[in-house]
C-alpha cells in the first residue's frame, strides 16, 4: 500500500509537470527572466527556408587540383586550378535542417606545368627535355570548360554550419579545351594554341562542402577518372574555397 | 520488481522535467496581426487603388483576408512550432462583429495552447477592446485613451418630409416586428421595433461584455457599471481598473517583444504578417468539403446574390461528385422573395443528395434565413442577427410630389380597372391595397411553412417567434431558430464528420473577388433600394431585414 501511494504521488507530480501552460503563464515566466546581455546581443535570426526555392548565382569557388605524375603534355599536369560559378540551383527543403539540391554550374580549369621544359624538334615532333636558365624553353597550359550538374544533400547545424555531400555530372566542352604553347627563344616569346585532343565528353565526381555562417567554406571534389586522360589509374582530388552568394 | 518501479519513476521524472514549462526564451516567429481587414469572403485586392467621386465606391483597393483563411491560419499557428507568439495591433484591425467573435475565440485557443498573445494600440473602444481582451497582455500608449460605451442604433424617419413633398408610401406587411419600411410611414419607432432593437443590442453587447470581463477576471456586472458611469477614458483609468496590463510607447513594445525572445536586437526577432502566413494555410487533402458563400442581398439579377445565377452555382456543387459535404455560409439580410425561393429550392435538392449544414455570419435574416432553413443543422454566432421571418412590400406614389414640386401632371388611361396599379405615378387604391395585402399574407404563410418544415415545428409555433422579429444568435438558439452556436470551422468539422470524412479538403464557392473588381462599400444598408423601386413598376415582395445605423458588420463605428 505504501509503495502504491509513493508511486501514485510521484506520478501525480509528473502529470502536473506535463500540464499545459497557457500563454499567460509563459509570459509571466519570460517577463521575470533576466536577459544574458552578452548572449542577447549575439542572437541572430535563423535563415528562412521555403519548401521549394530556385536560386541564381548561389555560390562560386576557387580550387586546386592535387595531381600526381608528370606534366600533362603527353603526361599529367601539376599545379592546376579551377574556378566554378553556380548558374542556377533548385532546392527542396522539407525541414529547415535538410535540403536536397540540384544545380547547374559552369567551371573552368587551368592546367599548367610546374616548370619550363627545354625542347627540340625531331622532325615535326616536339621533344621535351630539361632546361636551364638562359636556354630556350617551352611551356604549355591547358584550359578547359565544363557545365556541371551537382546533386547534393545539405545538413544544416542551425545557422552555424552546413555540410553538403553529393555527386556531380560534368559535361565537358572539348572544343573549348585549348592548349596554349609558349616558346621562349632567346629574348622573344612565341605563343600558339592548338586543340587539346580528345577530352572526354562526360565525367563525374563526388563532392563535399562545408560552409560556415552561410558565407564561406571549404569544398573538395574527387574525380575517380582523370579528367584529361580517362585511362589513368588514379583520379584527381580538388580542394578549394567556396563563397555563398545567395 | 522494486528496482523496475524506481527506474520507471525516474524515467518519468526525467521526461517531465524536459516538458515542464518553458526553460528558455521564445523560439520561432511572431505572428503579426496588424493593418488587416477581414471580410466574410476575402478579396485579393489590386496593386492600384483609385477612389471615385462616388461615396463608397472604389476601383481596386487593398486585399481583404477571408474569415475562413484567418481561422485556419490561427488554428494552424497554435500547433506550428515555427510560430512562437501573436502580436496584435488592435488599432488597425477591421472585421464584422461575428467575425470578431470567431477570431477572438481562435486567438484564445492559441493562448491556451501555451503560446502568448500580446496586444498593443493607441486607442480603445468597443471593437478594439473586444478583440484586445483576447490577448494575455494588453498594452496601451501612455497618452492613449478610449471608452466602452455600449452599442446604439439610430434610425431616421421620413414621413413628415415625404408628406411635405407629397410622396405617398404604402407599406404592406405581415409581422408586427417587420419594421423595414417604417421609416417611410412613421415619425418614430413603433413599440415593437424599439423592443426588438433593444433586445438585439442587449444580446450582442452582453455577449461582448461577458467575454471581455471573463478574459480580465472581473465580473461582467462590474464592467457594465464602469461603462454606465463613464469611468473609462484616459490610459490611466484603464490601468487603474485592471483592464490593461501596461502603458508603453512603440519602442518600449519592441523592447518587450525582444525580451521575450531573449535578445536586445529587434532584427533578431523574425516576424510574419497574418497576410503572409495565411498563404501557408493548409486546406487539407482528399475528398472535398465545399464552403458555399451567400454574401449580400438577394435579388433576381443583382451583383450580390443573384437568384438564378446563385442557384446554378448550387446545382454545380450538387452535380460535382468530388464534393462530399457542403457548408452553406450565409451573410445576408435577405431580399426579393422570388429570388430567395429559387435558391431555397435548389438548396432543397442539394440537401437530398449531400449533407449540408448552414453557418451564419453577421446576419442570416429574412430571405437569408429563407434560403438556408432547410439545411441539416444551423450554426451561428452569439452576435449573429437572424430571424426576421416576415414579408413586406412598398409602393410609393410620387404623382403629387411631381405635380407640387415639378409642376408635372399625370393622367392614366387604362384598358382594365387596375392596369398600372402599383406604379410610382399611380399608387394603389383601396381594392388594390387589399389585394396586395392578401399577396403578402400568402407569402408570409409560405414563409411560415418553409421554416416549419426546415425546423420541424408547427406553423403556429413559428408564427409565435416570427412576426418579422430579428433575433440575436444566442436568443435564436433558445427559441429553436438555430441549433448550435459555433464558428465556420465548427460547421466544417461537423459536416465532415457527418459525411464520414476523417481527411478532407476545403474548397470555396464562388471564388473570391480578384483584381480590379468594383468594391462596393457595404457599410450602409438601406431598407430597400429606393432607386430600384422607382425604376421598376409594380410590386416586389421583399423579405429583408430592417436597416440599422449601427452596422451589424461593424458596430464599433460609434
Amino acid at each position: 500500500m505504501k509503495k502504491f501511494l509513493t508511486v501514485f504521488a510521484l506520478l501525480a507530480v509528473c502529470l502536473g509537470a506535463f500540464a499545459q501552460n497557457t500563454g499567460k503563464d509563459v509570459l509571466k515566466d519570460l517577463e521575470e527572466k533576466p536577459l544574458d546581455e552578452k548572449a542577447s546581443k549575439k542572437a541572430k535570426p535563423e535563415k528562412e527556408f521555403d519548401l521549394f526555392e530556385i536560386k541564381a548565382l548561389a555560390r562560386m569557388g576557387y580550387g586546386w587540383h592535387l595531381m600526381d605524375g608528370t606534366e600533362f603534355k603527353g603526361g599529367f599536369a601539376k599545379g592546376n586550378t579551377e574556378f566554378f560559378m553556380n548558374i542556377t540551383e533548385f532546392d527542396l527543403t522539407p525541414v529547415k535542417w535538410l535540403t536536397l539540391s540540384l544545380g547547374l554550374d559552369v567551371k573552368w580549369d587551368w592546367y599548367t606545368p610546374t616548370k619550363d621544359y627545354g625542347f627540340a624538334m625531331s622532325g615535326d615532333d616536339l621533344v621535351l627535355g630539361t632546361t636551364a636558365a638562359g636556354m630556350d624553353n617551352y611551356k604549355s597550359t591547358l584550359n578547359t570548360a565544363a557545365f556541371t550538374f551537382p546533386l547534393g544533400l545539405t545538413f544544416r547545424i542551425g545557422s552555424i554550419a552546413a555540410v553538403t555531400a553529393g555527386a556531380e555530372l560534368a559535361v565537358n566542352l572539348p572544343k573549348n579545351a585549348l592548349i596554349k604553347d609558349t616558346y621562349k627563344i632567346g629574348t622573344k616569346s612565341y605563343t600558339s594554341t592548338e586543340p587539346a585532343g580528345s577530352i572526354p565528353q562526360w565525367g563525374w565526381n563526388a563532392y563535399a562542402r562545408v560552409t560556415f555562417g552561410d558565407l564561406i567554406g571549404l569544398y573538395a571534389r574527387y574525380y575517380p577518372q582523370q579528367p584529361l586522360i580517362p585511362t589513368a589509374p588514379f583520379g584527381v582530388t580538388t580542394v578549394g574555397l567556396v563563397l555563398e552568394l545567395f | 520488481m522494486r528496482r523496475l518501479f524506481l527506474v520507471i519513476i525516474a524515467a518519468l521524472l526525467a521526461a517531465a522535467s524536459a516538458y515542464a514549462g518553458s526553460d528558455g526564451f521564445l523560439k520561432g516567429k511572431v505572428l503579426r496581426i496588424d493593418k488587416e481587414t477581414v471580410a466574410e469572403v476575402g478579396s485579393e485586392g489590386s496593386p492600384i487603388s483609385i477612389s471615385l467621386p462616388v461615396p463608397g465606391l472604389s476601383l481596386g483597393g487593398s486585399a481583404k483576408l477571408s474569415l475562413l483563411d484567418v481561422e485556419l491560419a490561427l488554428k494552424q499557428a497554435a500547433k506550428d512550432d515555427d510560430i512562437a507568439m501573436i502580436y496584435f495591433n488592435y488599432d488597425n484591425f477591421s472585421a464584422p462583429t461575428s467575425a470578431c467573435e470567431e477570431i477572438r475565440r481562435y486567438i484564445r485557443e492559441f493562448s491556451e495552447a501555451g503560446k502568448p498573445v500580446v496586444a498593443y494600440g493607441c486607442s480603445l473602444g468597443n471593437g478594439p477592446y473586444y478583440m484586445a481582451s483576447a490577448a494575455d497582455r494588453i498594452f496601451l500608449n501612455p497618452k492613449g485613451s478610449g471608452s466602452l460605451n455600449g452599442l446604439a442604433s439610430q434610425q431616421y424617419f421620413l414621413k413628415d418630409l415625404l408628406d411635405t413633398l407629397g410622396v405617398e408610401v404604402k407599406l404592406i406587411r405581415h409581422g408586427k416586428f417587420k419594421s423595414a419600411g417604417e421609416m417611410y410611414i412613421r415619425n418614430s419607432m413603433s413599440p415593437e421595433n424599439r423592443q426588438q432593437y433593444q433586445d438585439i443590442l442587449e444580446a450582442t453587447w452582453s455577449t461582448m461584455v461577458e467575454q471581455m470581463a471573463a478574459s480580465r477576471g472581473i465580473e461582467a456586472s462590474q464592467l457594465r457599471e464602469w461603462i454606465s458611469n463613464l469611468e473609462l477614458g484616459t490610459a490611466d483609468t484603464w490601468m487603474d481598473k485592471g483592464l490593461i496590463d501596461g502603458l508603453k510607447y512603440k519602442d518600449e513594445m519592441e523592447d518587450y517583444i525582444c525580451h521575450l525572445f531573449g535578445t536586445t536586437e529587434p532584427d533578431a526577432v523574425k516576424r510574419v504578417n497574418l497576410k503572409e502566413y495565411v498563404k501557408k494555410v493548409k486546406k487539407g487533402s482528399g475528398k472535398k468539403v465545399a464552403v458555399l458563400y451567400a454574401d449580400g442581398e438577394i435579388s433576381r439579377d443583382g451583383n450580390e446574390i443573384a437568384g438564378e445565377k446563385f442557384a446554378a452555382q448550387i446545382a454545380k456543387i450538387r452535380k460535382d461528385e468530388s464534393i462530399k459535404a457542403v457548408v452553406f455560409r450565409v451573410n445576408s439580410p435577405g431580399g426579393e422573395v422570388v429570388a430567395a425561393d429559387i435558391i431555397r429550392r435548389e438548396m432543397e435538392l442539394l440537401c437530398k443528395e449531400k449533407p449540408v449544414v448552414a453557418s451564419y455570419s453577421s446576419y442570416a435574416a429574412s430571405g437569408g434565413y429563407w434560403i438556408s432553413v432547410g439545411c441539416n443543422k444551423i450554426f451561428c454566432d452569439n452576435t449573429t442577427l437572424t430571424g426576421s421571418i416576415g414579408v413586406f412590400g412598398m409602393v410609393p406614389n410620387v404623382s403629387k410630389a411631381a405635380s407640387k414640386v415639378l409642376k408635372v401632371n399625370f393622367e392614366t388611361v387604362k384598358s382594365d380597372p387596375h392596369a398600372g396599379a402599383g406604379g410610382i405615378f399611380t399608387g394603389l387604391d383601396a381594392e388594390e391595397e387589399a389585394w396586395y395585402q392578401k399577396e403578402i399574407e400568402d407569402i408570409y404563410t409560405n414563409f411560415l411553412n418553409v421554416v416549419a418544415a426546415g425546423r420541424d415545428m408547427t406553423p403556429e409555433k413559428v408564427d409565435d417567434i416570427a412576426q418579422g422579429r430579428v433575433w440575436a444568435g444566442k436568443d435564436a438558439l433558445k427559441i429553436g431558430l438555430v441549433d448550435e452556436t459555433g464558428s465556420l470551422l465548427d460547421a466544417i468539422d461537423y459536416i465532415a464528420k457527418e459525411a464520414g470524412l476523417s481527411k478532407y479538403k476545403i474548397v470555396v464557392a464562388p471564388e473570391k473577388q480578384k483584381g480590379f473588381g468594383m468594391n462596393k462599400d457595404k457599410k450602409e444598408k438601406p431598407l430597400v433600394h429606393v432607386q430600384d423601386m422607382l425604376s421598376q413598376p409594380g410590386f416586389r415582395a421583399m423579405a429583408i431585414m430592417p436597416f440599422m445605423t449601427v452596422d451589424p458588420e461593424n458596430p464599433f463605428a460609434l
